[in-house]
């Protein structure tokens, strides 16, 4: 018997119990809910799988010298390395939060998406300050947009993976924001589940991404 | 479940997370030196280095086993 039960006698008893029955079938609806949502999101992981490995596939038909063999552009390998490991970091503290929010420790999973936030904004930083030069004042980019297939490619890739990096620090803020406000718990957390997800899917998609633009073929140098 | 194995099953959850992490940062400075180090600067092998990587976080940070479970929320 609960303690309302106790507390209130028999008829308040029955009331708490339907209550609690309410409340066990309130979970396992959530729970077949988040059961459909999470199929849903990999279907979406899915259909976005075309669009990054259309990408992939241009990098590697159009980036061939003059013998067929596979090259690259001279780009920046200390930032291109630092910009993954800060990802890789991110994708650490966003699985963090995401432990954290289903124990029930909120400080840990308020702070964690903090970090991931910081860490997504400066993998941001770095591509947009040192790999795409955009702030020639302090660094100078290796490429431009128009530098023939090598910067329409490399453009091509990290802009649209910057894209959804951007939009991942924005949705990681949102939960940040409503897990301020206590929108979330151990048990009905599926909000911070799908961030979550999404956030490691940005990851998945730079590490196939960062042996391709920066690792895989010969050095060439690109005519500017 | 007893408040000692549970806590001991937290804490080994947040342990898988740093293990993966760490796992993913060696591949990536092993991925970085191969890249630099002919005959390992195959396509074949910085490929497969992604793989593995990307097996670990499809794996362990992004549960696609959930899709199949029953218990896990």
């Amino acid at each position: 018997m609960t303690a309302t039960a106790i507390e209130h006698g028999p008829e308040h008893g029955h009331a708490a119990d339907d209550h609690h029955h309410a409340g066990e079938s309130g979970l396992a609806t959530y729970l077949e809910n988040t059961r459909r949502n999470r199929l849903g999101m990999w279907l979406f992981f899915a259909s976005e799988a075309f669009l990054f490995l259309a990408l992939l596939v241009t990098r590697f038909y159009l980036w061939r010298g003059p013998h067929g063999e596979v090259v690259r552009p001279e780009l920046d390998q200390f930032a291109g390395l630092i910009v993954t490991v800060v990802l890789l970091l991110s994708s650490y503290f966003m699985n963090r939060a995401e432990v954290s929010i289903a124990n029930d420790n909120r400080t840990d999973f308020l702070n964690s998406l903090l970090i991931t936030a910081f860490l997504g904004t400066a993998f941001l930083v770095g591509v947009v300050v040192w790999e795409w030069g955009m702030f020639p004042g302090i660094v100078k980019g290796h490429l431009k947009p128009t530098d023939g297939v090598f910067g329409a490619v490399v453009f091509g890739m990290t802009g649209m993976h910057a894209l959804h990096v951007l939009s991942g620090v924005i949705l990681i803020l949102n939960v940040w924001w409503l897990g301020r406000k206590g929108h979330f718990s151990g048990e009905r957390h599926w909000g911070v589940e799908a961030c979550a997800i999404y956030w490691h899917y940005v990851d998945l998609v730079w590490i196939f991404f960062y042996p391709a633009i920066y690792l895989i073929g010969t050095t060439i140098d690109v005519p500017h | 479940m007893s408040e000692q194995s549970r806590t001991k099953r937290k804490s080994a959850i947040y342990r898988e997370g740093i293990i993966v992490a760490v796992i993913l940062a060696i591949l990536t400075l092993v991925e970085y030196y191969a890249a630099i180090t002919p005959p390992f600067d195959s396509f074949a092998i910085l490929m497969i280095l992604a793989l593995l990587k990307g097996i670990l976080v499809v794996n362990y940070f992004m549960h696609i086993r959930s899709i199949w479970s029953e218990d896990e929320h």
